[in-house]
């Protein structure tokens, strides 16, 4: 386990739906405990009007990509 | 909201201009002394003969007020008898404007930053590999397996 996000993912997204899909992160924060748990990426997302979070993706998922310009 | 109109040179002026939150101004040298030093500057161009488009300062943290006093076009700043397109723009109004302008463009200047202060952040995108539940977490959260730390491939 690698990295997490916070405010309520699980309103939009499963679990299982989330597998295999590609998201945008910021990874060179330093690492933070949340949750018990050691966060070293920030997934980022904007709220729905709702409060749930809407993921941040490549609109065509591919490999790996190198950093955002 | 103080007036300092004829109580500085220009030299003063600017550097009063540069420290202030926002300067309202006619459409004047002091204005362009404002705008040119950086403050936010609302330029009041108060007749209809005046030309904000051609005669307004540049850049991007100048607001110009427009008249809704109706004299006649043909009243240039020379020859007005009266301006009671200026005695009429209301203390309280201007105020207001300058408190918002100086609100909008202090927020924007905050708001800028360089490209360079953009690349710091080091955005990736990954594959999510797998998801556990979080249950010690305040908000329902996932934990996510992916290979996005730097260094990580």
């Amino acid at each position: 386990m690698n990295g997490a996000r916070r405010p309520q993912i699980t309103g939009r997204y499963a679990a299982a739906d989330l597998i295999g899909t590609q998201v945008c992160a910021v990874v060179n924060f330093p690492p933070k405990r949340i949750a018990g748990f050691e966060s070293e990426v920030l997934v980022l997302g904007m709220d729905d009007d709702a409060g749930n979070v809407v993921l941040v993706r490549p609109t065509f998922p591919g490999p790996q990509r190198p950093a955002l310009y | 909201m103080i007036s300092v109109a004829g109580a500085t040179t220009i030299g003063a002026f600017a550097a009063l201009a540069e420290t202030a939150r926002a300067v309202v101004a006619m459409d004047s040298g002091p204005m362009h002394v404002a705008a040119a030093v950086g403050a936010p500057t609302v330029g009041i161009f108060a007749l209809q003969s005046d030309e904000p488009d051609r005669w307004a300062p540049n850049g991007p943290r100048v607001a110009v007020v427009r008249p809704t006093y109706p004299c006649p076009p043909g009243h240039r700043k020379e020859t007005c008898p009266d301006f009671a397109c200026v005695r009429g723009a209301r203390r309280r109004a201007r105020a207001g404007g300058a408190r918002r302008t100086a609100r909008r463009y202090r927020r924007n200047a905050d708001a800028l930053i360089a490209y360079d202060d953009f690349l710091r952040v080091d955005v990736r995108a990954g594959t999510i590999l797998a998801v556990e539940p979080l249950p010690k977490a305040r908000k329902p959260a996932y934990a996510l397996a992916h290979r996005l730390r730097r260094g990580a491939g």
